[in-house]
């Protein structure tokens, strides 16, 4: 016979209760410990959308004006092919420029609806052959103020600089996320243990009277999963507070135009959402099971 | 394993009672474990505490009874599925002679309702007087085994 919903939520409630206390500082470290996992995602996704143009060693644009005649368009693709200096290059035309900005702005689609792929300046994305800023410069002046030519970007330390460092801080958030998962399927394991043995007159009547193994390790499975998602939402709640009051401060149109860019999408926000209750769940599901298969079936 | 011991209850000498539960819920407590309905469980426990004789003490808890009270609630607990097999270990072990007849009597009724009692005992009084089958063991050997046996 299965169990009764009514009875797995009862005994769970009574389980949570009995050791509030290491209830309590479970849910908190996997809260926190998810908090840091969703963070580095976040972050990640956001140097990534703010630094998008500068990957793969390009370190310098080449903006057009979307009304370059088609000769000032081959005099300039000409001076990037023939240059011994520049290592490689990728066109990004009008329709693959509006393909990116519907992505970034996707939060936005009154601004998508009142821009067209006929406005999207086409651009050349160099890659130097070396990469030093001396030369970069040097090189990206020779584009600049060439017929046809809107405007040269070149991606500058500060950029590196910002790329470099997310990568170390997201690497601390990863690593220590982990260190902190680790505590908290331990945390779980000592609670549902902990609460093994305060049942333990319980369990042994249950066992003489014919309950089954599972019916006997589900109230207890589901304190450790009930512990991980009320942790992940307090993650979800830190998340969305870390978007709304850091991310979003960063790219503020008003701020710095380095960092326009600096966003995380609705999407990406629900994916990394997602990904922090899965773990959440895996986590709990892994240290409950250790816990009823060692001490509860013995 | 677990399907078979539905069919096998259990007394011990200590009772084995939970002491945060009350009477009624003790004993609901072995139908809820193995997955009877809510409205199964309503009816079997007040009819098998009206069996045992504690129909007025089913929201007491343990604590508040007597020795002889909590072996006739472990009795229910043990009962109210019905078993095929009754096992008792020293059931009387724990109380005094007046109150093991009660008990005595009480499995004697469960008996004729067509369920087998195994008890264990050391109480010669209590095999004396039921004169049933008797079964001795030595060193886990059976040396004996009667049909209306006495202590010996």
């Amino acid at each position: 016979m299965a169990i009764s919903p009514l009875y797995a939520v009862r005994e769970t409630g009574v389980n949570l209760w009995r050791n509030i206390l290491l209830s309590t500082a479970t849910i908190i470290t996997i809260g926190v410990s998810l908090l840091m996992f969703g963070a580095f995602f976040l972050f990640d996704y956001a140097v990534a959308n703010a630094t998008q143009r500068w990957e793969g060693g390009i370190e310098f644009v080449v903006w057009m004006n979307p009304e370059a005649t088609d000769e000032q368009n081959a005099n300039i693709l000409d001076a990037i092919t023939t240059s011994p200096e520049i290592l490689d290059y990728e066109f990004v035309d009008q329709a693959a420029a509006y393909e990116e900005f519907k992505e970034i702005f996707s939060d936005t689609p009154e601004l998508i609806e009142v821009v067209t792929p006929e406005a999207m300046p086409p651009s050349y994305r160099v890659v130097p052959v070396d990469p030093d800023a001396d030369v970069v410069e040097e090189l990206a002046g020779q584009f600049d103020g060439r017929p046809g030519v809107k405007t040269v970007v070149s991606a500058n330390d500060t950029i590196r600089g910002i790329q470099d460092l997310a990568d170390r801080a997201g690497l601390f958030l990863f690593i220590g996320s982990f260190v902190l998962l680790g505590a908290a399927t331990l945390l779980i394991l000592t609670n549902i243990v902990s609460a093994i043995r305060n049942r333990g007159p319980e369990i042994e009547i249950m066992k003489v009277v014919g309950a089954t193994n599972w019916f006997i390790r589900i109230p207890f499975m589901l304190e450790g999963v009930a512990q991980a998602v009320v942790g992940a939402f307090l993650a979800w709640v830190g998340l969305w507070a870390f978007d709304r009051y850091v991310i979003e401060e960063f790219s503020d149109p008003d701020g710095l135009e380095l960092l326009a860019g600096f966003q995380v999408s609705d999407n990406e926000f629900f994916t990394t959402s997602i990904l922090v209750l899965a773990i959440a769940i895996v986590v709990s599901i892994v240290g409950s099971l250790v816990a009823v298969t060692r001490y509860l079936d013995a | 394993m677990p399907y078979l011991r539905r069919n096998i209850g259990y007394i011990f000498q200590d009772f084995k009672l939970l002491p945060n539960k009350t009477v009624a819920e003790n004993v609901a407590f072995a139908l809820e474990v193995i997955g009877k309905p809510r409205h199964v469980i309503k009816k079997q426990v007040p009819a098998i505490l009206e069996l045992v004789g504690l129909s007025d003490k089913m929201n007491n808890r343990p604590g508040e009874l007597s020795g002889g009270e909590q072996q006739r609630v472990s009795i229910a607990r043990a009962f109210v599925n019905r078993p095929l097999i009754l096992l008792a270990d020293e059931p009387t072990g724990n109380l005094d002679p007046q109150t093991s007849v009660g008990i005595m009597k009480l499995l004697d009724r469960i008996n004729r309702t067509g369920t087998t009692v195994v008890m264990a005992t050391h109480d010669r009084g209590i095999v004396d007087t039921m004169r049933r089958r008797v079964i001795e063991l030595d060193r886990g050997v059976i040396v004996r085994d009667q049909a209306r046996g006495v202590y010996e």
